[in-house]
């Protein structure tokens, strides 16, 4: 399986969270920014487009579902694909993401590192 | 002449004064009754918890220590009978049954029976005893406040007799005109059950006129029935009725649907001498104070209830819940995540190689840690089921396919346990409109159950057949089995089967519960066929048009 050196966005409040992730990815040779809420994640995105965008859904200042409808993802950015990475599963949040472009959506308690790493793997292979 | 005016007046007074205080004490049961039948009308359904909380508040034991016990006797028909022992088995009380157990058209047991100390009046329908039936009906027909006579107690927790004050309850606000309208509208009866040597005792100490305890004694008997037993009698009375010192008065006093003849003996001493002034002042004072606090008891239970039926129509509860669920789920679990991120990178080689100790001891550490993610997600959906919040996102999904996952999954626990597994699954695919996610956790839950109470070296057998309108799913296993005793108990909450052989073995009693909702959600059923000691098998049906 060949690593392509894919850029990856990680919106994620919780610090240890985001630190574990860059870790991992990074690890992985993954080109790496971070944010930590939608607002800062917004402001990255005016100058860096990334593969892939692993947002979480419950955030201060700008949560993941008022990102996404600012991103304009559907519209602005078709080449993104943006994983929802969240351990907040209320359905009516994912069918809001779902319509507003989001490809995936993963509950972070299933994912290990590995298994964090295959699916990014996986829709980066994607070829919706 | 005068001694003896005086003397009859004295009689008149303390006769008075005792039924006064009868009446009384009588009325504030009455009230606490009334009042108990008020929360019932206004909150549909009263469950146990909130009928302890109402009695509670009036401290029987130390206000009212002859009151036994106040309780609910719901009525209700053949047909609903099934419902009322579903709804009181949810509520706690697992055994649940209503005696006499002969089937008939209608059913009154109690319900709920507070303080209750090991009552166990629970399910005893006081209907089918001639007594209190005659009382019963007379409150159901009348409308009005009834008392029996004393009576055994219907369960060992006391010497005395019994008087059973009942007050009906009835459905709707209509006003109820005749007997057969009451009849009709009747849903149970709201009771106290009166300890009778107490209480009339306690009321001839508070009304005595004299010093000495022997200044007046009675004897309370029924009119209407001479067989019945007697109400009250003091220890005296019969010496002291031949006593020469001693006045006799009788008088007949109506209450309630009782009609008492009231023998008094009074000591002529004690009647001349200038009266105590112990007007039972506490009497009307407590009234008074009782029928305040009742009041506000009652209004404030009723307005939290109101609220909450109102609430319950109102969007912002179903989104007040959702939040409260989503924050539960989060808070819950991003600790744990973290911690599964952290230990998953040590054991996964992405911080150097590691030790075969260390990836031992680290590995029962992240085991622990998924342990807890487990339950923290079962107790998620569990909320979520009983807030009525689930809602299904049904998919194109291939049953074929999600069952090779799910045993995938389970391969390791299989393996370790050295099953044997045999797979029927169609080598095409056979897709079907689900919510992949809830369905997977109800598969999940079956096969892991047919992996854990399988004695190791077992055989499990998965097999995928369909018919014309469903899809079937069979998980067998050569297990343990499931007693017939206890397939009532099987999908009920926290509850696991108690068996000696499978006691080590963990579980949160939530799995089958779960499983059975959610299959149940999708439109479809679980069933069991079992032999104790042979193995189960469990059977999932899915309709294929959802």
């Amino acid at each position: 399986m060949t690593k392509k050196k894919a850029s990856i966005l990680i919106v994620e409040d919780e610090s240890a969270l985001n630190e574990a992730y860059q870790l991992i990815l990074k690890q992985a040779g993954y080109d790496i920014e971070t944010a930590f809420n939608g607002e800062e994640a917004l402001e990255l995105t005016k100058r860096f487009e990334p593969d892939i965008i692993l947002l979480d859904l419950r955030m201060p200042h700008m949560d993941g579902v008022e990102f996404l409808r600012k991103y304009n993802l559907k519209k602005s950015h078709q080449n993104v694909k943006v994983i929802i990475f969240s351990n907040y599963d209320m359905q009516k949040e994912i069918d809001e993401a779902y319509k507003l472009g989001a490809h995936r959506y993963i509950l972070k308690t299933w994912a290990s590192p590995k298994e964090l790493l295959q699916i990014i793997q996986s829709t980066l292979d994607d070829e919706n | 002449m005068s001694v003896k005016h005086d003397t009859e007046t004295a009689i008149s007074d303390r006769t008075n004064r005792v039924q006064q205080a009868i009446s009384q004490r009588l009325s504030s049961y009455e009230q606490i009754l009334t009042g108990g039948a008020g929360l019932i009308r206004a909150s549909q359904d009263v469950t146990k918890v909130e009928w302890h909380d109402y009695v509670t508040t009036f401290d029987i034991n130390h206000r009212y220590p002859e009151v036994q016990s106040i309780g609910y006797a719901k009525a209700f028909t053949a047909d609903e009978l099934p419902q009322v022992v579903t709804y009181m088995q949810n509520q706690g009380v697992a055994d649940f049954q209503v005696t006499p157990i002969a089937p008939r058209d209608f059913y009154n047991p109690i319900l709920y029976d507070e303080p209750s100390n090991d009552i166990r009046t629970i399910g005893i329908d006081m209907f089918a005893e001639p007594n209190r039936q005659k009382s019963m009906v007379r409150a159901r027909d009348t409308g009005q406040t009834s008392l029996t006579e004393p009576l055994p107690s219907l369960v060992p927790d006391t010497n005395q007799n019994i008087l059973t004050m009942y007050v009906p309850e009835y459905q709707g606000s209509d006003k109820l005109e005749n007997p057969l309208m009451r009849q009709n509208a009747l849903r149970g009866f709201v009771f106290a059950r009166i300890k009778a040597k107490d209480f009339f005792s306690q009321i001839v100490s508070a009304t005595n006129p004299g010093d000495n305890a022997n200044d007046m004694v009675l004897k309370i008997t029924e009119v209407n029935s001479p067989s019945s037993l007697t109400d009250y009698e003091s220890t005296q009375f019969s010496v002291l009725s031949s006593n020469s010192h001693y006045h006799t008065a009788v008088r007949t006093m109506e209450a309630y649907g009782r009609t008492w003849n009231i023998e008094y003996r009074f000591k002529y001493t004690s009647l001349v001498k200038p009266q105590r002034l112990n007007t039972p002042l506490w009497t009307v004072l407590g009234g008074l104070l009782l029928g305040s606090f009742l009041a506000e008891v009652v209004y404030l239970l009723l307005k939290a209830r109101a609220r909450e039926l109102s609430s319950l129509k109102d969007e912002a509860v179903d989104l007040a819940k959702d939040e409260l669920l989503s924050l539960a789920s989060h808070q819950l679990r991003t600790p744990a995540t973290t911690v599964k991120q952290y230990l998953g990178m040590v054991l996964q080689g992405f911080a150097g190689d590691i030790t075969e100790t260390q990836q031992s001891l680290l590995s029962k550490a992240y085991a622990g840690n998924e342990r807890q993610l487990y339950i923290i997600n079962e107790m998620l959906h569990l909320a979520k089921i009983d807030a009525g919040r689930i809602v299904l996102a049904k998919r194109k999904t291939d049953l074929v396919k999600l069952v090779g996952e799910i045993i995938q999954e389970q391969q390791g626990d299989i393996e370790a346990a050295n099953h044997t597994l045999v797979l029927k699954l169609p080598k095409t695919p056979r897709s079907i409109h689900v919510d992949e996610h809830m369905l997977r956790m109800a598969i999940e839950n079956i096969i892991s159950n047919a992996v854990k109470y399988t004695l190791p070296g077992g055989k499990i057998t998965v097999s995928l057949t369909q018919t014309a309108i469903a899809l079937s799913l069979t998980v067998k296993d050569n297990g343990v089995g499931i007693d017939t005793e206890d397939m009532p108990k099987l999908y009920k909450l926290f509850t696991r089967l108690d068996n000696p052989k499978t006691t080590n073995i963990s579980g949160t009693g939530v799995g089958l519960y779960l499983a059975k909702h959610l299959i149940d959600l999708h439109g479809g059923s679980l069933s069991v066929e079992s032999q104790p000691g042979k193995g189960s098998a469990f059977t999932i049906l899915l309709p294929k048009n959802t």
